[in-house]
């Protein structure tokens, strides 16, 4: 029944409300990517030199850049071109860890933590479904997450059109893509992955360590960039996603099925 | 009305539960008593479908528990042997919840919660975090929490662990005007039982290996091994008599009492009494050693 989803909503909210170990990365990871990143691009190349003035792309880091990004380079002043590189290009998958980790804690309290304090038990004892209970358990998760990740994502557009190109340059459509179908599917990755780590997990603690794991796809990802051997722009971005949204779906099936009474009460 | 046919439930290759028939019906309590490990828990958590039964049935207030299980969670207020509350919630909020997932509506649901705490002495402490309270009233909590939506069936793992003897004596009064009510209660406290329960259903390994009432089982198991005579008073030297008198048999004085180790109660009680008399002993009554229930459950196991 609906009604049941939305009390375990409230339920989780308010547990985690007065719980600073799973608040303040939830807050502080977006707030670090959507203002740290931008300002650093901002402030640091310029004070690099000793002139003052902001260097020129190296050439290395050209090489591998896909033909999109080369011609949005070439649109822009001399000054502009690094900046833009590592904001709309290199920094793409470091943004990414906001939709993988966020779940990952909120996750590892919400179902691994609950069965590691026995509460669990609790729930399992009224008349709501294990469907019913397994929805209403990935609520707060996937709305923190993409809730977090949109905001960071509407705070790291302002500062850099704001603090590095004065107008408005950002969002590219390759970000609109990013934002549209990359972030969703890893979310929905990141709670996928969760529910089944917290099904073999004891605790909580054993689960976030397992769930930092969850990041390693963000370290591939910059990899294959930087080696040019994928590229986070158009066609790339959408065979990704759709990668990305298939694993999804088999990880939920999978993760449904391990979220059962039965298994929750005999892995306890 | 709970009734099992040949329950079973295994973990692996162990049988926690094996071939459980049992019945308890409408206003019938019924303890599970037993070692650690004899399978309470895991009947108590099949019959409030939990888990699931790897062969046998159980019914419960007519519905299946395999096919019916989310019928049968909305009759059945369950204690589980871990109180499973939430500690950064306050005991109102725990209550709460559990209220509306039970689908209990919002004005009868504070009442209940009231009604129910002010039984237990709780209402003023309503606002405080449960991660603050002592294992004894976590304990009450979770016994209010079974009883929030007024289930037809209860199902209870050790509820009075923890509590203190007035709170305890409070819950058992309220489990036994518990009019209709099918209750299961798992304990070690077996003066509770003894107390309480209608039936004792002995499990050992998963199996039952002895039930009926407090009383049956004490008169079927538990052998009379010795006598209880009490005296209008004894002096030194009536004591040393009866020590001497009653050879090899141990004896032993308990105030106005003398408790004399015997074989055989109806063979042997006669010739104890007559020498008692002899001595010149006022003796005003004279009854056998009622054998504790825990004795008698030693023993049944030991016989298992």
């Amino acid at each position: 029944m609906r009604g049941d989803i939305i009390t375990i909503v409230e339920k989780d909210l308010r547990e985690f409300k007065g719980t600073n170990q799973i608040w303040i990365p939830v807050i502080l990871l977006p707030l670090l990517v959507s203002i740290g990143l931008p300002v650093t691009v901002a402030f640091i190349p310029s004070a690099m030199t000793a002139s003052g003035a902001i260097p020129e792309v190296p050439a290395g880091l050209l090489k591998n850049i896909p033909e999109e990004m080369r011609l949005a380079l070439n649109s822009l002043q001399k000054d502009e071109q690094l900046a833009f590189l590592f904001i709309a290009y290199y920094f793409a998958p470091t943004f990414l860890v906001v939709p993988l980790a966020i779940p990952a804690v909120l996750c590892a309290d919400s179902f691994a933590g609950e069965k590691e304090r026995k509460t669990i038990e609790a729930i399992l004892a009224t008349p709501i479904s294990d469907s019913e209970l397994l929805v209403g358990k990935m609520i707060v998760p996937l709305v923190a997450s993409l809730s977090s990740s949109y905001l960071a994502f509407t705070i790291y557009s302002y500062l850099t059109n704001a603090l590095i190109f004065h107008r408005f340059i950002f969002p590219t459509s390759s970000w609109i893509l990013i934002m549209s179908f990359l972030v969703p599917a890893l979310t929905f990755f990141s709670v996928g992955t969760m529910i089944i780590i917290s099904a073999r997990s004891k605790g909580f603690r054993e689960a976030q360590q397992m769930g930092g794991m969850i990041v390693l796809p963000v370290f591939v990802l910059l990899v294959t960039q930087l080696l040019g051997i994928m590229s986070m722009t158009g066609q790339g971005l959408v065979s990704t996603s759709i990668v990305l949204l298939t694993l999804d779906v088999l990880l939920l099936k999978y993760g449904s099925r391990t979220y059962n009474r039965d298994h929750l009460m005999s892995n306890s | 009305m709970i009734e099992t046919t040949q329950l079973t439930r295994c973990f692996g290759s162990t049988v926690a539960v094996d071939n459980l028939t049992l019945s308890v019906g409408s206003g019938e309590i019924l303890g599970l008593v037993g070692p650690n490990g004899a399978g309470k828990t895991t009947t108590l958590r099949l019959l409030a479908t939990l888990l699931r039964p790897t062969r046998g049935t159980a019914i419960v207030e007519g519905y299946d528990i395999v096919r019916e299980p989310e019928r049968i969670r909305s009759i059945v207020g369950v204690v589980g042997d871990n109180q499973a509350l939430y500690d950064r919630l306050t005991i109102y909020e725990n209550l709460d919840f559990i209220g509306k997932m039970y689908h209990v509506p919002d004005r009868e649901r504070a009442e209940r919660i009231r009604e129910l705490l002010d039984i237990y002495d709780l209402w003023e402490r309503r606002s405080c975090r449960v991660g603050t309270l002592s294992r004894g009233l976590r304990q009450r909590i979770s016994i209010v929490r079974a009883l929030i939506h007024d289930p037809h069936v209860l199902l209870l793992d050790e509820p009075t662990a923890n509590l203190d003897p007035p709170t305890s004596l409070k819950t058992r009064k309220l489990l036994a005007h518990s009019d209709g009510k099918a209750i299961i209660i798992s304990t070690h406290n077996l003066r509770e039982a003894e107390k309480i329960c209608d039936t004792i259903v002995v499990m050992h390994e998963g199996r039952v290996v002895a039930r009926g009432a407090a009383s049956e089982l004490v008169r079927k198991f538990g052998s009379t091994q010795a006598i209880v005579i009490r005296v209008k008073g004894l002096s030194p030297d009536q004591r040393r008599d009866i020590e001497k008198a009653m050879q090899p048999s141990d004896v032993a004085f308990k105030e106005n009492s003398i408790v004399v180790s015997i074989k055989d109660y109806d063979a042997d009680a006669t010739e104890v009494i007559r020498k008692m008399l002899e001595l010149g002993i006022d003796v005003l009554e004279a009854h056998p050693a009622r054998p504790e229930l825990e004795e008698v459950l030693v023993k049944i196991i030991e016989e298992a």
